[in-house]
C-alpha cells in the first residue's frame, strides 16, 4: 500500500516535472503566477478557512512582501536574503496591526481588514520616494545562482517553475502537520465556538495572533515571490480587487482544505483564460459563478468533487 | 483671517461631500438594520443610479432632477430584484456568504455595465453643476446645495416612513426582533424587498448627483461603497442619526486633512483615523448596545 502511493506520488511528481519541456511558454509562466496565488490563498485559507475569519485585505501584505523585498534587494541585499527577511517582516508587522484588528470579529473584522487594505494601498500609492509612487519600482533584481565554473546565472522561467513548485511542495507539508497539530485543532475550535473554546483552555487572543501573523508572513512571501518574478511591481496589483480575488479563490476552492486553494487558483486562472471566446461577457460570467457557488455549492469545488465521486479530499 | 475663510470653506465642502456619503450609507444603513449584513453590491446601485440618470437626462433630453427620480425609481426595483433573487434564498447563512454574494454580484453587474454602458466616462446633462454662488467670500456650488437639499428631504421621507407608516413599523418590528415581527403576522419578505427598494433608490439619487458632478462610468461605484461601508460602521451599524453624523464628519475630516496637510494624503489618514476609531469602539459611535 505504502509503496502505491508512493509510486503515485512520484509519478505525479514527474507529470510536472515534465511540464516545462511539453507546454508552451505562457503556460508555464501561468503556472507560476498561480503557485504564487496558491501560497498566499494557503495563507489565507488558515485565517478564513480554518479559523473562521474573513479577510478582505490581504493584498495589503501581498504587496507589503513585494515591496520590501524589491527595496531590500535593491539596497544590494541578495535575493535569497530577501525573501526569507521580507516574509518575516510581513509576519511580524501582521502581527502588530493584528494585536489591533484582531479585537473586532465577523462582519466586522472582515471591513476592518478592508480598511487596513486601502491603508496600504494609499501608502504605496503616495509615498512615492520609497516605492515610487503609482509607477512602482522597475528593475527588481532578478533571481539567481552562482555555479562553480559558469558564474551568476539569471533565474529563467524553467528555473522559477521548479523553484516555485517546490516551495508549494514543502508548504503543503507543513501545512498539513500544522493543521493536525494541536495548533491547527483549536484554531478550528475558534472558528466553531469562540468562547467554548476559551472556556476549555484554549489560549484564544494568542492562537489569533499567531494565525494572522502565519497567513500575513505566507502573503508576504508570496509578494516578494511575485515582486522578483514580475521584475517590476506597482500599487494597482495590491489594490482591494487583489484582495477580494484571493478570497474568491479560497471560497471557491472551498473553505478548511488543504488542496482548496489549488483548486481554486487554477479554476479561476484557467477560467479567465478560456472564456476570452465570451469576451466581454467573461467577468460577467465570473461574477456568476460566484454567485452560484454561494448559493448551491457553498463548500467550493473540494466539496463538491467530494460528493460527485465519493472520495475524501478534506484531510 | 484669509486661512479661517478658507478652513470655513474646506469645512463647508466637506460638508457637501459628506452629503453625498451619507446618501450612499443610508441604504446600507437600513438595510444592515434589517438584515444584518452588509451589502457588498451596494456600489451597483449607486452606478446604476448615475447611468439611468445619464439616459434620462443627457439622452433623452429630460429635466435632470425628473430624471433623477426616475433613475430613483428603476435603480430601487432592481434593488428589489437583487433581494428577491439573490439575498432572500441566502437566508439564515453565516455572514461571510452574504459578503462574498454580494461581491460576485458587484463583479456580474459592474461588468455588465461595461458592456452596455462602454468604456468612455458619460455625462449628465446638469444646468446647476455649472452655477457657483458666492456669499460671505464662500463659494458654493449649486449642484452641491440641491444634493444636500435632497439628502435633506431624502432623511425627513426616511424618518416619515418609519415613524408615520405601517410599512416603516414593520420595517422597525423586523429590526427589533424578526421571530416576533412574523408571529404578529409581518412578513419579513415583503419589508426586506421595501428596505432594499428604499436602499436602491437612495444610493441611486447619490450616483445621479455626483455622477453630475464628475462622470458616470461602470466602476464609479467602488470607492464610495468602500467609504459607505466605513461610514455605516463608524456611525454604529443600523443607526441612522450615526450614519449622518458619521457621514458629514468624514466628508469634512477628509476635505480639511487634504488641505492642511496634502491632498494626496486626505484619504490614506481619514482612513487610518477610522480603522483606530474603529478598533477601540468596533460598535462604531452611536451602536447598538450588544
Amino acid at each position: 500500500m505504502k509503496k502505491g502511493r508512493l509510486f503515485i506520488a512520484l509519478g505525479i511528481a514527474a507529470g510536472i516535472a515534465s511540464i516545462p519541456a511539453i507546454a508552451r511558454e505562457d503556460t508555464v509562466h501561468l503556472i507560476v503566477v498561480t503557485g504564487i496565488w496558491i501560497i498566499v490563498t494557503s495563507g489565507l485559507n488558515l485565517l478564513t478557512g480554518y479559523m473562521g475569519h474573513v479577510s478582505f485585505g490581504q493584498a495589503g501584505f501581498f504587496g507589503f512582501g513585494a515591496y520590501i523585498s524589491a527595496l531590500l534587494s535593491k539596497m544590494g541585499l541578495s535575493v535569497w536574503l530577501s525573501f526569507p527577511i521580507s516574509a518575516m517582516v510581513t509576519g511580524a508587522v501582521g502581527v502588530l496591526l493584528g494585536l489591533g484588528i484582531l479585537r473586532l470579529s465577523g462582519a466586522y473584522f472582515a471591513i476592518g481588514t478592508l480598511i487596513l487594505g486601502e491603508v496600504l494601498y494609499s501608502v504605496y500609492y503616495n509615498w512615492s520616494p520609497v516605492t515610487g509612487g503609482y509607477m512602482g519600482l522597475m528593475n527588481i533584481p532578478p533571481l539567481g545562482f552562482e555555479l562553480p565554473f559558469m558564474g551568476e546565472v539569471t533565474f529563467s522561467l524553467v528555473h522559477w517553475f521548479y523553484f516555485v513548485n517546490l516551495v508549494l511542495f514543502l508548504l503543503v507539508i507543513f501545512m498539513r502537520k500544522l493543521v493536525r497539530s494541536q495548533f491547527g485543532r483549536e484554531l478550528i475550535a475558534i472558528r466553531q465556538n469562540e468562547s467554548l473554546a476559551e472556556s476549555l483552555g484554549v489560549n484564544v487572543k494568542a492562537r489569533k495572533l499567531q494565525c494572522f501573523g502565519i497567513s500575513c508572513l505566507l502573503a508576504g512571501l508570496g509578494g516578494a515571490f511575485y515582486s522578483h518574478f514580475m521584475g517590476h511591481v506597482s500599487p494597482s496589483s495590491f489594490a482591494v480587487g487583489r484582495s477580494l480575488e484571493f478570497i474568491t479563490i479560497v471560497i471557491i476552492g472551498g473553505l478548511a482544505s488543504l488542496i482548496g486553494p489549488f483548486f481554486g487558483s487554477y479554476v479561476l486562472i484557467i477560467m479567465s483564460l478560456y472564456m476570452e471566446f465570451l469576451g466581454a461577457w467573461r467577468m460577467v460570467v465570473y461574477g456568476l459563478i460566484i454567485i452560484f457557488v454561494m448559493m448551491f455549492a457553498r463548500g467550493g469545488i473540494v466539496s463538491a468533487i467530494e460528493k460527485c465521486f465519493g472520495v475524501e479530499l478534506r484531510r | 483671517m484669509e486661512t479661517l475663510l478658507t478652513l470655513t470653506q474646506q469645512i463647508l465642502n466637506g460638508l457637501l461631500t459628506g452629503t453625498g456619503y451619507v446618501l450612499i450609507a443610508l441604504g446600507l444603513t437600513i438595510i444592515y438594520g434589517i438584515y444584518r449584513v452588509i451589502n457588498m453590491a451596494h456600489g451597483i446601485f449607486y452606478m446604476c443610479g448615475g447611468y439611468f440618470c445619464y439616459v434620462f437626462a443627457t439622452l433623452l433630453g429630460l429635466n435632470t432632477y425628473l430624471s433623477m427620480l426616475l433613475s430613483m425609481i428603476l435603480t430601487g426595483g432592481i434593488a428589489a430584484a437583487v433581494e428577491r433573487i439573490v439575498f432572500r434564498p441566502l437566508q439564515g447563512s453565516p455572514d461571510w456568504v452574504f459578503l462574498v454574494v454580494g461581491i460576485g454580484l458587484y463583479f456580474t453587474l459592474e461588468n455588465f455595465g461595461w458592456i452596455v454602458e462602454g468604456p468612455l466616462p458619460l455625462h449628465v446633462h446638469a444646468y446647476a453643476t455649472q452655477v457657483t454662488l458666492r456669499t460671505a467670500g464662500l463659494y458654493f456650488n449649486l449642484q452641491k446645495l440641491v444634493m444636500a437639499g435632497v439628502c435633506l428631504s431624502l432623511l425627513l421621507l426616511l424618518y416619515y416612513i418609519l415613524r408615520r407608516t405601517d410599512v416603516g413599523r414593520a420595517m422597525r418590528a423586523v429590526s427589533a426582533d424578526p421571530e416576533a415581527a412574523k408571529l404578529m403576522g409581518i412578513s419579513p419578505g415583503k419589508v426586506s424587498m421595501v428596505v432594499f427598494y428604499l436602499g436602491g433608490a437612495f444610493a441611486a439619487s447619490a450616483g445621479s448627483l455626483v455622477g453630475s458632478l464628475s462622470s458616470i462610468n461602470p466602476t464609479m461605484g467602488f470607492s464610495p461603497q468602500l467609504m459607505a461601508f466605513i461610514i455605516v460602521v463608524f456611525g454604529g451599524m443600523g443607526s441612522i442619526l450615526g450614519t449622518v453624523i458619521a457621514g458629514l464628519f468624514v466628508g469634512v475630516f477628509q476635505n480639511v486633512i487634504a488641505w492642511a496637510i496634502a491632498p494626496k494624503y486626505g484619504y490614506a489618514i481619514t482612513m487610518l483615523l477610522l480603522l483606530i476609531i474603529f478598533i477601540i469602539r468596533p460598535k462604531g459611535l452611536f451602536g447598538e448596545k450588544s
